[in-house]
């Protein structure tokens, strides 16, 4: 019994007949399981477990497969997965090769999305000091979107309309569908490559369901607008479509016209502008001027610049005036000098050395020499002796 | 050709900002009355080629694409 009944397998064998049977029982099915112990190995296969409340169950996704999924696998996501149940043969153990995963709690799309979104955030591309300016007159305007849509025609439109002279460059790409994204960053790198005089850049398309915007919610398509040195205004659909090109572009426009408007003034506003700065030159001028004529109607309003004449009458008066009282002061000047001429004769006399000789006294002189004492006179000298009336010549004994 | 246009560009904002800053100095009224009406005059004449360069001009439209990393430019026919 013992002998017949007795079938001894190798390890291999055991690993090689489960695995057989295992593929042969469960071809296709779909499990519902939270992401675990997950990690991308550079050859871009992808190792996980799939785990719920009580057991977990190794998966492996391989490199074909996670290329088509939009959404990145991570830690803690719930996600239903297609997929075929195996073994890992050289190890016996148990195991998932996952052919599509869906995320169990949002859709993939929206996944995405908000990945992508945390990605490039926690990267500061949507910084507003990353934000560039506007030129304010922008001559040559950029736009990279349908080339048959109503987008493109309502672009060129407005720019047309507001700003005249304008040199509008369309790079037409294709704005849904397989490899749209590839194209319109291509077209967004293309501008600032081969066309760098393109002073800003106008990025989008009309309005559609958020697959037919999913394009610029791609990574290639914000990279692309991030590092365009030219400034890029979004305009994604509607209003309410929020992209991440519009997260990453210098500017959103919530639509196509919109963007326009805002990438080149009006010319009738800047018309206005410059009317204005003619009109104030002129009245600049006009104030300055009148100011001046009221100056010059004081100045000229003045008495004597009406009637120049008034300048030298005065004067002439003044002179005949002068001249009448000129005698009389010259006379009472003279009495004044007169008056005390006699004064000052009648001191004169007073001291007289006249009167003097006039009592008997006489004075000698000689040579003109007033004479007071006899030793300046020797014998023989000649002496005049004047007196009071009459000189005597004497000779010194 | 490109760069003579990138030129012009500029030219329309700079004889803006030309002709502002002379309103400007116009009106800080330090001038002689011979400057302000030189200045005047200068301004008028600024004024009147910013208004015709937007008056007289004309738009143009083209398609870009590339080729080989070469640009190509064509007329472009709005839809």
């Amino acid at each position: 019994m013992e002998t017949t009944a007795r079938r001894i397998f190798t390890v291999s064998e055991v690993n090689s007949q489960v695995h057989d049977l295992l593929e042969g029982s469960f071809p296709e099915v779909w499990v519902e399981g939270e992401v675990s112990n997950c990690k991308t190995y550079p050859s871009g296969h992808t190792y996980l477990s799939l785990k719920d409340a009580k057991s977990q169950v190794r998966a492996v996704l391989f490199k074909g497969a996670a290329l088509s999924l939009k959404f990145k696998l991570a830690d803690g996501l719930k996600v239903l997965a297609r997929c075929r149940i195996t073994s890992y043969e050289s190890r016996g153990e148990l195991q998932l090769i996952l052919s599509a995963v869906e995320p169990r709690e949002k859709g993939a799309l929206q996944l995405a999305l908000e990945q992508l979104k945390a990605k490039l955030s926690a990267e500061g591309l949507f910084d507003e000091s990353r934000k560039k300016p506007l030129p304010p007159y922008p001559r040559a305007v950029g736009v990279v979107t349908s080339g048959s849509g109503a987008a493109v025609r309502d672009i060129i439109n407005v720019l047309a309309r507001r700003w005249p002279g304008l040199e509008i460059r369309v790079w037409p790409v294709r704005v849904q569908g397989e490899g749209a994204a590839a194209e319109i960053a291509a077209a967004v790198r293309g501008f600032n490559a081969l066309a760098p005089d393109t002073e800003v850049l106008l990025v989008g398309r009309g309005g559609g369901s958020i697959e037919d915007l999913w394009a610029f919610n791609e990574e290639p398509v914000a990279r692309a607008i991030a590092e365009s040195d030219i400034p890029v205004v979004s305009c994604v659909g509607h209003e309410t479509d929020w992209t991440i090109a519009d997260l990453v572009a210098d500017l959103r426009a919530p639509t196509p016209s919109a963007a326009a408007e805002l990438a080149v003034p009006e010319k009738a506003a800047v018309l206005d502008r410059i009317a204005e700065l003619s009109d104030a030159m002129a009245l600049t001028l006009r104030d300055r001027l009148e100011e001046l004529a009221g100056r010059l109607a004081r100045a000229a309003g003045h008495p004597l610049l009406q009637d120049p004449r008034r300048l030298w009458q005065q004067r002439v008066q003044r002179v005949d005036e002068l001249t009448a009282r000129l005698p009389a002061a010259a006379r009472r000047m003279l009495e004044r000098l007169g008056l005390k001429l006699d004064v000052c004769a009648g001191k004169l006399d007073a001291i007289s050395p006249l009167k003097v000789l006039g009592r008997g006294y006489a004075i000698a002189t000689r040579g003109g020499k007033v004479l007071t004492r006899a030793s300046q006179v020797k014998k023989a000298d000649r002496v005049s002796v004047r007196l009071h009336e009459g000189e005597i010549d004497c000779e010194v004994l | 050709m490109a760069k003579d246009k990138a030129v012009k560009t500029e030219a329309f904002e700079a004889t803006l900002e030309q002709l502002e800053g002379l309103v400007r100095e116009l009106e800080s009224g330090d001038k002689s009355l011979e400057d302000s009406l030189a200045l005047f005059e200068k301004g008028v004449v600024l004024a009147r080629d910013l208004s015709q360069r937007l008056e007289e001009a004309k738009t143009k439209v083209e398609a870009l694409s590339q080729e080989g990393g070469k640009l190509v430019r064509k007329p472009f026919a709005a839809p």
